[in-house]
This record gives structure tokens, C-alpha cells and sequence, in this order.
């Protein structure tokens, strides 16, 4: 009896196997939707609970607060979860009925999270009135297909960032450029000076204080050893070198751009372009890439050694002149500001503000005139499929796009909200280190939201990786950049 | 029936013969049981099978309301849609309101382990109704219900008591260890993505491709024996050294025992994470104090052979005082006149410490031995925040030099989402552990003690 049961089973099973087809049955849902035209929300469901995953608590606190204020008969409750985790955790928790109605993830979660089914797509008619608020450039990655999946609340894109005090010491570089600064400082705001010409005088100092021969100001404050024979503690210049994101600018001199002109096309990786080689040809020079005789990082065995801890943490202590970075490099050193201010270190007082110490630029045109391109980063909200409440969660979609909100963005979180008129933020237009993150944000283009932008990087990171660590010709590193790429595709399962 | 015949194997499933009652109870559970006149023993099999049939029902379309152009099998009951979700993964694409393929996996799976049950007590139940249809033929005695349950309470109260447990561990460990299990056999990637897209079965595919696709060949070959030559190293570094250091504070020579322990005991005082993290900057070759201090330029953490002297090190530091305080502990329990004895029979300290101390000690830590082998082969962490992998492998795939069979996993499924994968390195993992454990247990003295 049990062989035959067993052997029932395996029949049906391959039987099932070699003739099942797949059929697809509508939703119901975008239908539940109901528009109040006179209150110009949705129409709230009775009881409805809202719940959302932020991960600052300081900040869910005061949305709640402003929340309860607009809408005090409808109760939204907070859970903190990492933004870069929440995908992960809605898969498992959407169709239990456990997730969030709305969360906070990377732009790059929307590729994963509407892959898998877990983001409502947005209606046309807030499609249209969150482009009508909203930076094109944030938008942009929320739409797949001409359909919305996730509305923007912040952005943010690396640029130059470098310590004001030290680089108001140093003397100007040489340039082709007519330089009219009294020091680097000046040369580099008033952008007299190439990437590339930038990389080789740091590079001919020997990327290091004592190699420009002038005195740096509060030396001893910055190092517990000044005397220090270790170069390497006195670098100018560093930045995680071992991440795509972070170099990606040094592949677009001559017009590449990573998956086409929309970064969405995915038979457009193009590493092995021409473009490609002459941008990283261009930029690593005779002394870049020159791992044995390199003067810009000396000693460097790996690209591994220059991560966050030896780049933009040590700007952040005052250590470091410059570095490539985000925004978020700011929340420190605000920080370290209140206790330089106590101890008096770097000359700081209570008066001194963050831009007096630190300055941030669109990062050096590159010796043709093109100026870097940059990844763009946008933060988004996202809504749950799996809600019971549409229409509620609507309008808290849209409450979290709106200026009362946007003003907490900016204040609590110290993002750079993602509308286009800028003037309902109160500072923000003063602010002028957010000022030069948004320079270089004009030269930044959004990460691909196609499957395979998950894939780019390893093999983005490493065409650098097989010319610093393989010593791999340029060309080779492209092919070899290439072959990982299309490995990946094929071990992942997508169908070639 | 009498004579003393080997037993064929359905005997012994179902007793000696079927009877009429172990037909009747093959139909319908207790029914024998009630043609056995025990009543009481018949309700509760009769409830038993009545719950499940009960429960089918009721979650089947015959009793619940019907969405429109619904799939058929969505209308079945329990353990049917079960089975059938079990079998096809989900036939309709789309996300909510469709089939979710992981889901309908693991329901399929419970309702397996529930229709395991239900085939054991069926085999009980045909089994009991036979045995005591034959036993009232022989002895015209009928044992009431209560008499009955009364005397299984007192011979199978064992049986009794760790059923609830047995059950408990059945959905909460077997289910999700199934599920990972069964992974292994499916699609499940990033472009097979639920719950919008469906997994499919697809057998041995992902096994083939480990042992076909040259790339997966070099990393599993490689990445696996550098994790077993990890797993010994770093369990014998830390034995011998942890056994070295008790033995040495423990001699009658030193002074400050206390002391020196207190010190050998502070790596353990730290959360280890922190102290990889640390480390992790500490060894930087061009940035690190370390190299800073030597005057040296060594790459500790960037070259593929010394990233893994590096490791068994850094290891060493963590795990040398655990085993150090262990080997004190039963030190210092020691019988000391075996020690006089040893001496009055005129021992060198290295006769007794070869011939006493080692063989007593090995015997008492050789099972932490093996728990120890099988942390360390899966010690995630100390790769994880001390290296990354790195440095890269070119000729690996999602690996790098220090990367064990574990680190690799993870890769795979966070960065990369080949849960599939995964699922096998995971069964490879286990059936590596699980056999040197099982082997090394089985003949250590500890275990053999046991029994």
C-alpha cells in the first residue's frame, strides 16, 4: 500500500512537472481605492491602524507627533528597521500580515521589493502630483515601465569634501588653468584646477603633509604623534577606494554611462567600451595605477586598505584634507564639532559652525571639460501590498511628501529633501555644504533599477581591483570585468 | 501462529493477522476497537481521524465562499492544497492575491508531517484492533478502555510525556530544516523572486552544477579544504595552547596563579566582534599601528597566504582562554594522590604529565574537542569582520582567499540572492560536520560512558 502511494506521488509529481502552466488572475485592489475630492485625501477606512519602518527614532517621533496632529483619530505606530533591511524582512513579513504599511528603503531595494510583488503601484493621479513636487532626477528611479512604485523623500550623491583649514595652508597646484586662488582652497572652489592635475600634485607631495613643505595649522592637534616618520598617517588625500560607487565618476570621462543612456538598458554594461578605457587611462595617469612607484597612496599593496576608517572617518577627526563622500559624512563631525568647541582643539569655538571647518564641492572637471558623473541616491517610501488599509496608507504616502515633513527631513535627519522648490525648507538654502552636494547632484544620474543593477557592482569595484591588485593591463581588466559580470547573470538565473 | 516463526515485516507492522476489527479500523479509525468492545479507545481514534477529515472539509470550498476565476486547487481543502501546493509551487504569478511559492512550500510540508502522523496512528490503530481481536479469540478476556489506557500510562509513560516535546520539535526544527533542505532542489533566485514569481522543482540541477561548472569546481574545491584545514588548525592552536597555559599556571612553580589568570582571561572579556573590528584596522597593511610599530610593510590582511597565518593567530588570541579555563577547571579537580603515587614510583614531571595528566584531561575535553571542530568550521564571524573573504580570488566565484564554505553562503544569498545555492552548500556543510561529529562522538570515551 505505501509503494503504491509512493509511487503515485512521484507519477503526479512528474506528471505536474512536465505540464503545468501558469496562469495570471487580476487583484482587486487598486479598486478599493477611494478619492475625496473636497478633502483631497483618500477616504480613510473605519479603524484604520497605520504602522511605518523608519530607523531614526528621533524623527518617526516627530512625524507621529505631526501626524497626530492632522489626523488624530487614525492611530500610526512606528517600528525601527534598518532601511537596507526592510526588504528582506517584507518578504517574510508582508504575507504573514506583520510588515509596515509604508517603510523607508535605498532606491535600490525598489528593484527587489517590486521584483517580488511587495510595492502597490501608485495611482496616476499621485503619480502626477509627486512629479509635480518632486526633483525629476529622485522620481526617476521610483518609475518602472511608466509606472510609479515608491515616492521620493531625500537624496543624496558623493562629492569633494575636504577640511577648509588645511587646504586654506596649502599653496595652489599647477594648472593649465589660469589660477587666480591665493591657495588650494580658493583654486579648488573657484575650480581652477583638473581632476587629474589635483590627483598628481597631491601625488608629487607624496599625499602627505610633510611632503608640502608648509606648516599645516594645529598639527598637533590633529595627530598624537606629529614626528611620526609613517607617511601614511599624513595622507591629503583618501577615499574607499575599494568601492564602485565611489568610483564610478572615474569611468564617465569620455561618456560612459553604466547601462545606457537611461541606465536601464541591460544589454548595455559596455565595461570593455573604449570610453571605459580612455577615462581610466586618463585618470590613473603614469602614477595612479602604478601600484610600485605609486605616490598618491605609497605603500598601497591593496585598494582593500583605504576604506571608511582611513578615509572620510579621519576627515571627520581632522586628519584628512580631502576626501569623496556623502552627506553622511556630516553627522559626525557636527558631533566632534561640540566637543572640539569644549576642549578648544583646531582653534574651535561655540561660535563656529560645521561650514567654517569643512567645505563641499562638485568634484574637479576632468581634463577634457566633462565634468564626473555620479551615482544618485534617493530615499524613498514605499507602500505595502499586503495593507489592509489602502486609502489610509495613501495619504500617509502622501503626508511623508509633504513640506511639514520634508522640513523634519532636512532638520532632524539632516538630508536634502527631494523637492523641487527648496524655499518651503527653512536653511536649507543657506546651508552650504548641502549647497555643494547639491553641484555635483546636477552631474549625478540614478542608480539602474533593473535586476542586473544588483550585479554591476563587483564587477565595477573590480576593473579597478584587476589593475591595482592583478596588475592587469587596462584591457584585460575590462575583460576580466566582463566575464564576472555575465558569470553572475548566468549563476543567478537569468535567462540568457 | 504459535510457533515461534521470524516475523514478516508487515507483522510486525500490523500484528499478527487481520481480523475483521483490523479491517474495520483499516476503514474507519476505531471502529475495530468499538467491534472490540472498547468504547472509549474508539471515540478518541474516531476523533483523531474525524479532525482531519473535519478540518479538510471546512477549509475546503464546500463550506467557504469562492473568489471569481479562481484557480481550481484554491478550492480544495487543507492538506489537498497542500500536497497539490507542495508539488506545483503555485500556478498563478503576481503577488498578493496569487500563489507564493516559499509559503505554499512549507504548508506543504507541514501537511506532510501531519499526514505522517496520521499514518502512524493508522498503523496503531489497525495494529491495536488486530492484537486485541486475537487476544479476546485466545482468551475470551475483554480489557476495557480504562484498564488498557491505565496500563499503557504505566508502561509507556516515557512515551507519553515526550510526545508533546516530540511534536513541538517536529514543526518548530524538522519544518524550517526541510525547508532549507528542499531549497536546494528549486529555482530559488533573484529572478525567480517571490512572492511575485513562482519557484519551480528542478532536482539535482544545482548539485550538477557544482560538480560540472569549472568555476563552481575551483571555489567549492578550494573554499572547502581551506575551511577544513581552517577547522583544524584553529581547533588545534587553540587546544594545545589553552592545555600549554593551564599547565604552566598551574605548576607549583609559578607565582600569582590568580593573576596570570585574570590576564589570560581578558581576550574573552570583549565581545569578539569588537575585537575583529578592531583588528580588522590594527593589521591594515599600509594604515595599521601594527605595521606602524615593526617599521614593516607586512600585508597581514592582503596577501592569500597571510591572511590565513593571520587568521589562525587572531583566532589563537580569542579562543586560547576558553580552553585554558576549561583544562584549569578539571586540573585542578585532579586527584592529587595519583600525583604522589607517581612520584613515590619515582615519575619525572614529563612521565606524569604524558602518562596521567594528558590521557585523564583528553579524555574529559575530546567531545568539546569536536563541538569546538564544528564552531570553528562554521566560525562566520572572525572571516566575516576580520577580512571580508578577502583578499579576491580571481579564480573563485563570489569568494575570496580566507572565505570558508560558510562566509560563502552568505554571500551567495545577501548579496546575491542564490538561496538555492545556498541550500546546497548548507547540505554539504552538514553532511561534513554531521559525519566527523557523529563518527568522532561515537568513539569518544564520554559518549561510550554514556550508555
Amino acid at each position: 500500500m505505501k509503494k503504491v502511494v509512493i509511487l503515485l506521488l512521484v507519477l503526479s509529481m512528474v506528471l505536474s512537472m512536465s505540464g503545468c502552466k501558469k496562469e495570471q488572475v487580476t487583484a482587486k485592489f487598486a479598486d478599493d481605492l477611494k478619492w475625496d475630492e473636497t478633502k483631497q485625501e483618500y477616504v480613510f477606512e473605519k479603524k484604520a491602524e497605520l504602522k511605518f519602518w523608519a530607523d531614526n527614532d528621533e524623527y518617526a517621533a516627530k512625524i507621529i507627533e505631526l501626524w497626530d496632529a492632522k489626523y488624530p483619530d487614525v492611530t500610526l505606530s512606528y517600528e525601527n528597521v534598518g532601511s537596507v533591511d526592510t526588504a528582506e524582512k517584507l518578504k517574510l513579513d508582508g504575507p504573514a500580515g506583520l510588515g509596515a504599511d509604508v517603510f523607508y528603503i535605498p532606491h535600490n531595494s525598489i528593484v527587489d521589493m517590486r521584483e517580488s510583488g511587495l510595492l502597490f503601484q501608485l495611482p496616476e493621479s499621485d503619480e502626477a502630483y509627486i512629479k509635480e513636487i518632486m526633483q525629476d532626477s529622485a522620481t526617476a528611479v521610483t518609475m518602472f515601465e511608466d509606472n510609479m512604485y515608491a515616492v521620493p523623500s531625500s537624496v543624496e550623491n558623493i562629492a569633494l569634501v575636504y577640511n577648509k583649514q588645511i587646504l586654506a595652508a596649502l599653496p595652489t597646484l599647477p594648472s593649465v588653468l589660469t589660477v587666480t586662488g591665493a591657495n588650494l582652497l580658493e583654486q579648488i572652489e573657484n575650480e581652477e584646477i583638473y581632476l587629474e592635475e589635483l590627483y598628481e600634485g597631491v601625488a608629487n607631495w607624496g599625499n602627505n603633509f610633510a611632503g608640502t613643505g608648509v606648516e599645516i595649522p594645529f598639527l598637533s592637534d590633529r595627530f598624537e604623534d606629529v614626528d611620526t616618520t609613517a607617511e601614511d598617517i599624513h595622507t591629503i588625500f583618501a577615499y574607499q577606494l575599494y568601492d564602485a560607487y565611489h568610483n564610478y565618476p572615474f569611468l564617465t570621462r569620455n561618456g560612459y554611462r553604466v547601462f545606457g543612456e537611461d541606465n536601464n538598458d541591460p544589454t548595455q554594461f559596455n565595461i570593455t567600451s573604449k570610453e571605459v578605457t580612455e577615462s581610466i587611462k586618463s585618470v590613473i595617469g603614469d602614477w595612479y595605477g602604478n601600484v610600485d612607484g605609486s605616490k598618491l597612496f605609497p605603500g598601497l599593496a591593496t585598494i582593500q586598505d583605504i576604506a571608511w576608517d582611513q578615509g572620510p572617518a579621519r576627515l571627520q577627526k581632522g586628519q584628512l584634507a580631502i576626501t569623496i563622500s556623502g552627506p553622511w559624512v556630516m553627522g559626525d563631525i557636527k558631533t566632534n564639532l561640540t566637543t572640539w568647541a569644549e576642549t578648544g582643539k583646531f582653534g574651535v569655538t561655540a561660535d563656529t559652525k560645521v561650514s567654517d571647518l569643512y567645505g563641499a564641492t562638485k568634484l574637479p572637471r576632468f581634463n577634457n571639460d566633462v565634468q564626473p558623473t555620479t551615482f544618485s541616491g534617493v530615499q524613498v517610501t514605499g507602500m505595502n501590498v499586503y495593507t489592509d488599509y489602502p486609502n489610509a496608507t495613501m495619504n500617509l504616502m502622501r503626508f511623508l511628501a509633504s513640506d511639514e515633513v520634508m522640513k523634519e527631513v532636512y532638520s532632524t535627519l539632516g538630508k536634502i529633501p527631494s523637492i523641487k522648490n527648496s524655499d518651503n525648507v527653512p536653511g536649507l538654502n543657506e546651508d552650504e555644504i548641502a549647497r555643494g552636494f547639491l553641484s555635483q547632484a546636477a552631474f549625478s544620474h540614478a542608480m539602474p533599477v533593473i535586476q542586473e543593477g544588483n550585479y554591476m557592482w563587483d564587477p565595477l569595484r573590480d576593473v579597478w581591483t584587476n589593475i591595482f591588485d592583478a596588475k592587469m593591463s587596462v584591457e584585460d581588466a575590462q575583460t576580466r570585468s566582463l566575464d564576472d559580470y555575465n558569470k553572475i547573470l548566468q549563476n543567478s538565473g537569468a535567462e540568457q | 501462529m504459535s510457533n515461534k516463526k521470524k516475523k514478516k515485516w508487515w507483522q510486525k507492522l500490523i500484528g499478527e493477522k487481520m481480523t475483521n476489527s483490523g479491517w474495520l479500523s483499516f476503514f474507519i479509525f476505531g471502529l475495530g476497537q468499538l467491534k472490540n468492545k472498547q468504547k472509549g479507545k474508539a471515540l478518541i481514534l474516531f476523533a483523531f481521524q474525524f479532525a482531519y477529515v473535519f478540518i479538510e472539509v471546512i477549509t475546503s470550498k464546500l463550506v467557504k465562499g469562492v473568489i471569481p476565476n479562481q484557480p481550481e486547487y484554491w478550492g480544495y481543502g487543507f492538506f489537498r492544497k497542500g500536497i497539490h501546493g507542495f508539488i506545483t509551487l503555485g500556478e498563478t504569478t503576481g503577488g498578493r492575491f496569487r500563489d507564493n511559492s516559499p509559503v505554499m512550500m512549507i504548508e506543504g510540508i507541514m501537511v506532510f508531517v501531519l499526514i505522517l502522523i496520521y499514518i502512524v496512528i493508522w498503523k496503531m490503530n489497525i495494529k491495536d484492533a488486530n492484537d486485541t481481536n486475537l487476544s479476546i479469540q485466545r482468551t475470551g478476556i475483554v480489557q476495557s478502555s480504562k484498564a488498557f489506557f491505565a496500563e499503557r500510562f504505566e508502561t509507556g509513560f516515557a512515551y507519553i510525556v515526550s510526545t508533546p516535546a516530540l511534536l513541538l520539535l517536529l514543526f518548530v526544527s524538522i519544518v524550517p530544516i526541510l525547508f532549507a533542505f528542499l531549497i536546494a532542489f528549486t529555482n530559488y533566485d533573484a529572478y525567480h523572486n517571490p512572492p511575485s514569481d513562482l519557484i519551480d522543482w528542478v532536482g539535482f540541477a544545482n548539485f550538477f552544477k557544482v560538480i560540472k561548472l569549472a568555476g563552481w569546481r575551483t571555489t567549492f574545491a578550494g573554499v572547502a579544504s581551506w575551511t577544513v584545514i581552517w577547522a583544524i588548525l584553529s581547533t588545534m592552536t587553540t587546544f594545545f595552547g589553552g592545555l600549554l597555559l593551564a599547565v604552566v599556571i598551574n605548576s607549583k612553580r609559578v607565582v600569582l596563579k590568580k593573576m596570570w589568570r585574570t590576564i589570560m582571561i581578558l581576550p574573552w572579556a570583549i565581545p569578539g566582534m569588537i575585537s575583529l573590528l578592531v583588528f580588522r584596522n590594527f593589521f591594515n597593511q599600509t594604515y595599521g599601528p601594527l605595521n606602524a610599530m615593526l617599521g614593516m610593510d607586512i600585508p597581514w590582511l592582503n596577501d592569500p597566504i597571510m591572511v590565513k597565518v593571520t587568521l589562525v593567530i587572531i583566532n589563537f588570541w580569542l579562543g586560547v582562554p576558553y580552553f585554558m579555563m576549561l583544562m584549569t577547571g578539571i586540573l585542578t579537580s585532579f586527584d592529587k594522590t595519583l600525583y604522589e603515587a607517581a612520584t613515590v614510583d619515582g615519575a619525572n614531571s614529563r612521565q606524569t604529565f604524558w602518562s596521567i595528566t594528558f590521557p585523564i584531561l583528553s579524555a574529559q575535553v575530546f567531545p568539546l574537542l569536536i563541538m569546538s571542530f564544528a564552531g570553528n568550521f562554521n566560525n562566520f564571524g572572525i572571516v566575516f569582520f576580520l577580512t571580508g573573504g578577502g583578499p579576491r580570488n580571481l579564480a573563485y566565484e563570489y569568494a575570496g582567499h580566507s572565505d570558508i564554505l560558510i562566509t560563502w553562503i552568505y554571500n551567495m544569498t545577501k548579496d546575491f540572492k542564490m538561496y538555492n545555492m545556498a541550500s546546497v552548500m548548507s547540505i554539504i556543510i552538514f553532511l561534513i560536520i554531521g559525519g566527523i561529529s557523529t563518527w568522532n562522538f561515537l568513539r569518544s570515551d564520554a559518549f561510550k560512558e554514556d550508555n
